[in-house]
């Protein structure tokens, strides 16, 4: 196993011993000095004069937030997704258009990535993306696809988006880890060939103030009478799904058969999949969405309900505009069969069904259909403990900020999340 | 009420390699660490404000050395200038032959790397390290699960190269 400390103890080491650092007593009489004679020092990063450049290096750093350029894009989530719970952040802000992207960076040089505002074109799709809009729970990309092929357009209303985004260094070294999201895109009301997507992208990778690549992978339209469609275990692997009949693809097809409005198995048979790889670049600042409020609260004996000499402590919970989430510990499950054990769904529904969130007088009960038990193997989630399983479960949006009292019950025992 | 003389000798006898090994994480050069850790204990010698307790020092300490740090990292001169009086390849993560530690540390970006030595050198738990930095737990949690991955594979990418 990695020890971190040491590996800082020796680079920290390497570092004194090759540099002339000032030691204890050295460093107090620098600061004694310094401050004694009051001394102003310029330091040499301060730049000496400001030219064009400087200006130009300080524009960028400008972040104007909220100054929506054309609020017809944010009234996208509900005039075409049905989705009030963006449209309501983005009427108080967080939403940023690709016009205010333009106003604080640089456009990518010709022979780099496109970045947001600027469009890319690929097979029979010419893709936009539009501006980012909501919390930092669900942020949802809103992008523009046009299919310039008008009879695969007027196929169906509907189109299918894979989406990626992540670190350039994540991108470029360990893609295959990371999952894709899936989003539907609806046909706009008077152009046939242009479809309005929105998709979320992971909160983390668009927070960080740091380039983040954001890849459409796969494109999906109903295929045309013929012999040209349907999806192949190709396809899938070329989108970077796993192999038909694993849980994760279910989980995928499952939304491609509600969003094309057709059954789960006729979408490997009428299904087309285009797999693009689209690849925009950019920058976004690090305060652009709205914050959810969430806690971690660490291993802790904060017990919250016992069954089957299974204990679930509360690790994580999260309020956003579209869900709450809570997550909590069940225990380290090395053995492939205890893990099977606490895996399955029927056991995670069990318990599932047995905690309620209370807000303000107000119970929730979970989405049953979205409770899982996850076991982490690679020490990646909440406590960071190898082979650590969790329950995790998903109630309706609550006002959290607003509210007085917030509990999550269970059999009887009740545990007060705020205040 | 200011910092006496006698607490100024004890916080830095605690905590100067703390400030260094954070500000190390952030900047280029020796050169630069340097002066970010003497601003460090000048901020907190002239600081008018009192602190509860040692531990309260130290992260006060840590907060104003990233933010001085970011401030650094964010100036236009710093970007697109050379140090003045350092040697080309003078930097403090020249390694000697037999260590590939420090090369590796290199390769992650500041941010990264603080929040690893902040978790694993200097024991702060994920909020505390938030609060630090100015971001929040979860954000945290995820980048120091990132940083173990990409330092595991620069570690064992450097190892099997040196191995052939």
């Amino acid at each position: 196993m990695t020890d971190y400390k040491q590996i800082f103890e020796k680079a920290l080491s390497e570092a004194c011993e090759k540099n002339d650092f000032s030691d204890d007593e050295k460093l107090f009489g620098i600061v004694k000095e310094r401050t004694g004679t009051m001394e102003k020092r310029t330091f040499k990063w301060k730049k000496p004069a400001v030219t064009a450049a400087a200006l130009a290096a300080a524009a960028a750093l400008t972040v104007s937030v909220g100054a929506v350029a054309n609020w017809d894009l944010a009234a996208f989530f509900t005039r075409y997704f049905n989705d009030s719970a963006t449209q309501e952040l983005a009427d108080e802000g967080y939403f940023y258009s690709s016009e205010n992207y333009a106003e604080n960076n640089v456009p990518a040089a010709s022979g780099t990535y496109p970045v947001m505002g600027e469009t890319l074109e690929k097979d029979i799709f010419t893709a936009k993306i539009l501006g980012i809009a909501g919390d930092t729970q669900d942020p949802m990309m809103l992008i523009d696809i046009t299919v310039n092929d008008p009879e695969v357009a007027a196929a169906s209303d509907v189109i299918g988006v894979y989406t990626q985004a992540i670190g350039t260094y994540e991108f470029e070294n360990m893609r295959e880890k990371y999952g894709k999201e899936f989003g539907k895109g609806v046909k706009d009301e008077t152009d046939p060939s242009l479809f309005h997507v929105s998709v979320r992208v992971p909160p983390f990778w668009i927070t960080q103030g740091e380039e983040v690549v954001f890849d459409i992978v796969s494109i999906h339209t109903l295929g045309l009478d013929g012999n040209d469609r349907g999806l192949s275990e190709t396809d899938l692997a070329e989108s970077g799904l796993p192999a038909k009949g694993n849980i994760v693809t279910s989980y995928h097809i499952d939304l491609e058969s509600k969003a094309f409005g057709i059954p789960f198995d006729d979408v490997f048979s009428k299904v087309k999949a285009y797999n693009v790889g689209m690849q925009f670049r950019f920058t976004l600042p690090e305060n652009i969405l709205k914050e959810a409020p969430r806690k971690w609260y660490g291993l802790s004996d904060q017990l919250v309900f016992t069954a089957d000499d299974t204990e679930f402590i509360l690790m994580y919970s999260e309020f956003g505009a579209h869900s709450s989430y809570i997550s909590l510990s069940c225990g380290i499950r090395e053995n492939m069969e205890d893990y099977v054990k606490i895996s399955g769904p029927e056991h995670a529904r069990k318990f599932a069904e047995q905690f309620v969130l209370t807000a303000d007088g107000v119970e929730y009960k979970p989405d049953i259909e979205r409770a899982f038990t996850y076991r982490d193997t690679r020490a990646d989630t909440n406590v960071m403990i190898e082979n650590m399983c969790y329950l995790n479960l998903t109630f309706p949006p609550i006002d959290y900020e607003n509210a007085q009292s917030v509990t999550l019950s269970a059999n009887g025992v009740s545990y007060e999340i705020k205040p | 009420m200011q910092v006496k003389d006698s607490e100024l000798e004890r916080y830095i006898r605690l905590y100067r390699k703390s400030v260094l090994g954070a500000a190390l994480c952030y900047v280029r050069n020796s050169a630069d660490a340097e002066d970010i850790m003497q601003e460090v204990f000048i901020r907190l010698y002239t600081h008018k404000g009192s602190f509860e307790s040692d531990e309260h020092v130290k992260a006060w300490l840590l907060r104003c050395t990233v933010n001085l740090c970011k401030s650094l990292l964010r100036s236009y001169w710093y970007r697109f200038s050379e140090p003045l009086d350092a040697a080309p390849e003078e930097t403090h993560y020249d390694t000697p032959p037999d260590s590939t530690v420090s090369e590796a540390l290199a390769k992650l970006s500041p941010k990264t790397r603080a929040v690893l030595y902040m978790y694993y050198y200097e024991g702060y738990p994920a909020e505390e390290i938030a609060k630090i930095t100015r971001s929040t737990a979860n954000s945290v949690m995820l980048r120091l699960s990132r940083g173990r991955r990409q330092l595991r594979k620069i570690l064992t990418d450097e190892r099997n190269g040196n191995d052939d």
